[in-house]
C-alpha cells in the first residue's frame, strides 16, 4: 500500500540495489481531447548525482522526432533544490509539483524560461494509489513467483516499487497565447529502483478514460521485433468504475503499427470480479517521446469506443531502448 | 594559445555556475560507405555530471533509432580530467599528447566498438586569441573555444561489421556557460582534401531566415601545414526544413585568399546534442573547382527557436 510518506519523500536504494543507475520518476499525462492534444510532465530524480531530468512535452499530430510537437523543454542536468521534496519541488526550468493532499491530489505548475508555455493544473486523485507490488491490492502479483514478476513486470528493475493512479485533472495550459482548458480523467504514476540509462525492459503502459469515473489502466509486455501486433503478457492494470478500484487478472492486446508507433489498438480484460471490459480505438496523436536519452516512449492520445458503446480517451506509452530498437534484427518497417 | 593543461584539466567558473560546461567533440567519416560519426562530451563539473553520445549515421535517419547505431547516456559521473576519461557508457578519450592527439576507444552494445587514433595536424585553433584568430574578442573572454582538424586512424565495428577509417577531419573542444534551456543558432562545418587542405568556419545564422549564413564567426584554412586566419565569409543553404541539403560558401583569409565551394548532403541527422538542443548535422560532400572533398556540418538550434518557426 503506498502511503502519504512514499508520495512526499524520496527513497533511497536497498544496499543490494544497483545505486548507480538508482532513479526516482513521477509522470503527470494529461489532454485535451477536442483539440487533440496532449501534455506529459515527466521527471527523473537521481539523487546519487543530485540531478533531476525534467520533461514538459505537449504533442498534436504525428511527430516523428523529438522537435515536431507543439512544445518541448527537456533539461537533463537540473540539480535537485536542497530543500526539495518529492512531493513538494520547483526546478529550474520553471515547474512546481506539490502534493496538496497525499498521496491523493496534487498541483502542477510550470512557466516556461521564454515565458511561451504555462501549466496550472490540479489533479484530485479518484482511487487510492494502485501499488504493483502489493499482493493485497494486485491480483497479479499475488499470484506470480518472484522471479515471474521481475521478468514480466513491465518495465523491470525500474518498477520494482511502482504505482498508477487514475484522476481528474483541471485547469489550462498556455502555449505561445493560445490558452487549453483541461477537464478530463487521465492517469499517473511513480516509480523508484534501478533505471539504466541505456536498456530497459520493453512495455505498453496504457489507459482510456471516461467520465465521470470510469478507466481502464494496462501494463502488458511487447516484443514489436518479434511480433508488432499482439501485445505479451499482461503484467500489471485495473478498472476503476464507481470511484472503487478492481485490479486485473487477465488481458489481452493488439495494435496496428507504423514503425514502432501505434496507430490502431484493441484492449480487452478481465478484473478480479469477473467483469470484462474491452475497447478499441486509433491514435489521435502520436510523438516518439524520449523518455530518457536512449529509451524512447512511443508516445499516443487515442479515441477509443468501449465495449458498451461509451467513447473514452488515454494515452498509451509504447517503451522500447536503443539497443532493442537499433538490433540488427529489427524489421525493416 | 592552447597549452597542455587547457586539453587536460577542467576549467571551473569562479563563481560556481551550475550552466557551465565544458565539452569536447570528435567526428570523422567514411565516405566511401556514406558513414558519419559523432563522439560526444558535455561535462557539467559545477555538477559533477556528463552527457555522452556515440552517433553512428548512414543516410538520412529522422529519428535517432534510425541511426545505424545510437548510444546517449545523460547522467553518467564526471571524471578526474577533461584529457582522460574512460565512461561507464564504454567511452575512452585519452589525450596522449596533449594538446595534438588522442586515442578514442569505445566498447558499446549490439558488437559495436571503435579503436581510433587522432593525429592533430596543426595546434589548436584558439578562436579567443588575437594573435591566431583576426576575429577574437579583444578582451579574452571567461569562456573558450578551439577547433583543431586532424587525421583519423583506426577501426570501426557497427553491429559485427569492421570499417577501415582514414579520415581528416575535425575535433572541437569548449568551456563556458551553456544554458540547457535556450542557445544562439551557429553553423559549424569544414571541408578537407586530404592532409593537405582544410577549410574551417563558424557562422551565426537566423533560424526563421536560415537559408542566409551571417554573420561569419570565425575559420581558418590549414593548407601545406600552416594555419592561415579566416578574415570574413558568406554562405547560403537549400534546405529540408532546418536540414541541410545543399551549401554555397565563400570564405577570405589573413592571406586574402578567397575560398569558394559547395556541398551536396551525403547524410543528414537531427541529432539532439543535447535534449533541449538539435544539430542538424550532414557529412557533405565538397566541391571546389572540381575537386572533390568531405566534411561535416552541425547546424546548431534550440529547441524554442525550433518551436518559434512552428508556431
Amino acid at each position: 500500500m503506498i502511503s502519504e510518506k512514499d508520495v512526499m519523500e524520496f527513497h533511497s536504494p536497498a544496499a543490494e540495489d544497483d545505486n548507480r543507475h538508482w532513479a526516482e520518476t513521477n509522470f503527470f499525462g494529461f489532454y485535451n481531447s477536442k483539440e487533440q492534444i496532449t501534455i506529459g510532465v515527466y521527471n527523473i530524480f537521481r539523487k546519487q548525482l543530485n540531478m533531476v531530468l525534467s520533461n514538459v512535452f505537449v504533442a498534436k499530430g504525428f511527430g516523428r522526432d523529438a522537435t515536431e510537437c507543439l512544445f518541448n523543454d527537456y533539461q537533463v542536468h537540473l540539480p535537485i533544490p536542497k530543500d526539495a521534496k518529492l512531493g513538494d519541488y520547483s526546478l529550474d526550468n520553471g515547474l512546481s509539483v506539490k502534493a496538496t493532499k497525499p498521496p491523493m491530489d496534487y498541483d502542477i505548475k510550470y512557466r516556461s524560461e521564454d515565458g511561451e508555455m504555462e501549466i496550472d493544473v490540479h489533479y484530485e486523485g479518484l482511487m487510492p494509489p494502485y501499488d504493483i507490488s502489493d499482493p493485497e491490492m494486485d491480483p497479479i502479483t499475488a499470484k506470480r513467483t518472484s522471479e515471474h514478476l521481475a521478468k514480466a513486470q513491465g518495465f523491470g528493475s525500474a518498477y520494482n516499487n511502482h504505482f498508477d493512479q487514475s484522476g481528474r485533472y483541471t485547469g489550462w495550459v498556455k502555449i505561445r497565447g493560445k490558452k487549453y482548458e483541461i477537464s478530463e480523467i487521465s492517469t499517473m504514476d511513480h516509480s523508484w529502483g534501478p533505471r539504466p540509462e541505456f536498456d530497459s525492459h520493453n512495455m505498453t503502459w496504457g489507459h482510456v478514460h471516461a467520465d465521470p469515473d470510469f478507466a481502464i489502466h494496462t501494463i502488458f509486455q511487447i516484443d514489436p521485433n518479434k511480433d508488432p501486433v499482439n501485445y505479451g503478457e499482461l503484467a500489471h492494470g485495473y478498472v476503476m468504475e464507481g470511484g472503487k478500484c478492481y485490479g486485473l487478472v487477465e488481458g489481452r492486446g493488439s495494435a496496428k503499427r507504423e514503425g514502432y508507433q501505434q496507430k490502431e489498438l484493441e484492449v480487452e480484460v478481465t478484473d478480479v470480479r469477473g467483469k470484462t471490459f474491452g475497447y478499441k480505438g486509433k491514435a489521435l496523436t502520436a510523438y516518439p517521446w524520449q523518455a530518457w536519452p536512449s529509451v524512447c516512449g512511443y508516445q499516443s492520445l487515442n479515441e477509443v469506443t468501449l465495449n458498451d458503446g461509451r467513447k473514452a480517451f488515454g494515452e498509451c506509452q509504447d517503451f522500447m531502448a536503443m539497443p532493442y530498437m537499433t538490433r540488427p534484427d529489427r524489421p525493416k518497417y | 594559445m592552447i597549452t597542455a593543461r587547457d586539453v587536460m584539466e577542467f576549467h571551473l567558473p569562479a563563481d560556481g555556475n551550475p550552466l557551465w560546461a565544458e565539452t569536447n567533440f570528435f567526428g570523422f567519416n567514411i565516405p566511401e560507405e556514406k558513414i558519419n560519426v559523432g563522439i560526444y562530451f558535455l561535462s557539467r563539473p559545477t555538477l559533477g555530471v556528463a552527457l555522452a553520445s556515440v552517433q553512428i549515421i548512414q543516410g538520412f535517419p529522422r529519428h535517432r533509432i534510425e541511426a545505424l547505431y545510437y548510444d546517449e547516456h545523460a547522467h553518467l559521473q564526471l571524471p578526474e580530467k577533461v584529457g582522460d576519461y574512460s565512461l561507464a557508457n564504454g567511452l575512452s578519450v585519452k589525450a596522449v599528447n596533449p594538446p595534438m592527439d588522442y586515442l578514442l576507444t569505445y566498447k558499446g552494445n549490439n558488437d559495436t566498438e571503435f579503436h581510433i587514433e587522432f593525429e592533430g595536424l596543426m595546434p589548436p585553433y584558439d578562436i579567443t586569441d588575437p594573435e591566431m584568430d583576426p576575429n577574437a574578442p579583444k578582451e579574452k573572454p571567461i569562456k573558450g573555444h578551439f577547433d583543431q582538424t586532424g587525421h583519423f586512424k583506426g577501426t570501426l565495428k557497427v553491429k559485427g561489421k569492421t570499417y577501415k577509417v582514414d579520415s581528416v577531419s575535425t575535433m572541437d573542444h569548449s568551456w563556458g556557460p551553456r544554458p540547457e534551456a535556450d542557445y544562439a543558432s551557429a553553423s559549424w562545418f569544414h571541408v578537407s582534401f586530404g592532409r593537405e587542405l582544410t577549410i574551417h568556419s563558424i557562422f551565426g545564422f537566423d533560424p526563421m531566415t536560415p537559408e542566409i549564413l551571417d554573420p561569419f564567426a570565425h575559420g581558418y584554412v590549414l593548407e601545406g601545414g600552416k594555419v592561415y586566419g579566416l578574415k570574413s565569409g558568406k554562405g547560403h543553404s537549400t534546405r529540408d526544413d532546418l536540414m541541410q541539403i545543399g551549401m554555397n560558401v565563400e570564405v577570405t583569409d589573413v592571406r586574402d585568399r578567397n575560398y569558394h565551394f559547395t556541398g551536396s548532403a551525403m547524410t543528414g541527422f537531427p541529432w539532439m546534442c543535447w535534449p533541449n538542443t538539435c544539430d542538424f548535422a550532414t557529412l557533405m560532400e565538397w566541391n571546389m573547382d572540381g575537386r572533390i572533398g568531405y566534411g561535416e556540418c552541425q547546424d546548431v538550434v534550440s529547441m524554442p527557436n525550433i518551436m518559434r518557426r512552428s508556431a
